[in-house]
């Protein structure tokens, strides 16, 4: 497999931030997100990610999500939903040295002509840890450019120096 | 050019307990991806795979590990594998499901997060693996080494069986 990097977001120190938006999908490729090292001021909030058609959020009601999450202290956990505007990371950001990390795939995302698919493998810890496994489609043929992140952690103004958000498409 | 770097193939070619890939995480990469494939015991005896991470001093960190996975036979009940319910802390279980003799090897692919930065080290995976004849098994899971230090390698540890062939290769995510 090889990659190319379309587009990266590290935040910087003194630039803390609430959103995160990575743009630059223009072809049927399939593309590859990931989340590295992602921390938030404080304990709590979620992260959330929606779609971007022409930059913008697009927040149609329409995806439809389904995941297992495991945790290493307690019994799994499995939930679908049908209508909702998100597809979320986690609903239990945290601070250093905790962080969230994530790969996840895109599908049709650029295409015009299907829905959008995506697959997101996320793992973080808060006390102990959990891994969702997680899979989603926007049910709309809307072309899609790229992913907008957002946390609603408003301690230290959100996303913390050094989180990294990076956007790849698979070549091959 | 791809921004997938392939950084260390390691194969084995005799019977080991374990197998060591050191020196391979830096400050070059943040995300890693490990892939297993043909591991296969020198017996008819079938081996878990476990991980344990490597440290900046070449020590092999034997403490502080967090998982969770899903362990799903093709033919039985599925199963929840946890600190909690095997009351163990010291190394990530089915990084690369269960070994077994040729030609019912193992194989699997790792993501690691951060091993080298002061921070926590995270992994999701999943595996799938072919044992005492006929169970075919695939696990998917998720791990991390609760410490700060720098983690600049790993092992796969084999503690029912010595292992004696297979392929790993560990890829390094660029980021420019």
């Amino acid at each position: 497999m090889q990659l190319e990097q379309v587009s990266k977001i590290v935040i910087a120190s003194g630039s803390e931030t609430r959103f995160a938006t990575l743009t630059g999908i223009d072809s049927t490729n399939i593309h590859i997100l990931t989340l590295s090292k992602v921390t938030v001021g404080a304990a709590g909030g979620v992260i959330d990610l929606q779609p971007t058609t022409g930059g913008s959020a697009d927040t149609t009601n329409n995806f439809s999500i389904t995941w297992t999450k495991m945790n290493s202290a307690g019994s799994f956990q499995n939930f679908g939903n049908a209508t909702q505007d998100i597809m979320r990371f986690t609903d239990g950001a945290q601070a250093a040295p905790h962080s969230l990390n994530s790969i996840m795939f895109l599908y049709n995302w650029f295409d015009s002509d299907r829905y959008s698919y995506a697959t997101q493998d996320t793992v973080y810890s808060h006390g102990t840890l959990s891994g969702f496994v997680q899979g989603g489609i926007k049910s709309e043929t809307t072309s899609h450019d790229g992913v907008a992140i957002n946390t609603n952690q408003t301690g230290g103004g959100g996303f913390q120096a050094d989180s990294t958000f990076v956007l790849y498409k698979v070549l091959n | 050019m791809s921004n997938l770097k392939l950084l260390n193939t390691t194969t084995i070619g005799s019977s080991v307990a374990n197998v060591d890939v050191t020196n391979v995480f830096s400050g070059d990469y943040r995300i890693y991806k490990i892939v297993s494939n043909g591991i296969s015991t020198a017996s008819t005896t079938a081996t878990e795979v476990y991980l344990r991470y490597i440290n900046d001093s070449d020590a092999v960190v034997e403490a502080g590990y967090t998982f969770a996975a899903k362990y799903m036979p093709a033919d039985a009940g599925f199963s929840e594998i946890r600190n909690t319910n095997t009351s163990d802390t010291t190394k990530i279980h089915y990084a690369s499901g269960t070994a077994d003799q040729v030609p019912q090897v193992a194989a699997g692919v790792l993501y690691v997060f951060n091993p080298f930065e002061a921070c926590y080290t995270y992994n999701t995976g999943e595996q799938s693996s072919h044992y005492s004849n006929p169970r075919y098994l695939a696990t998917k899971g998720f791990g991390s080494l609760v410490t700060t230090a720098s983690i600049t390698g790993f092992r796969f540890m084999f503690p029912s069986s010595n292992v004696s062939s297979g392929e790993i290769k560990t890829y390094g995510l660029q980021v420019d």
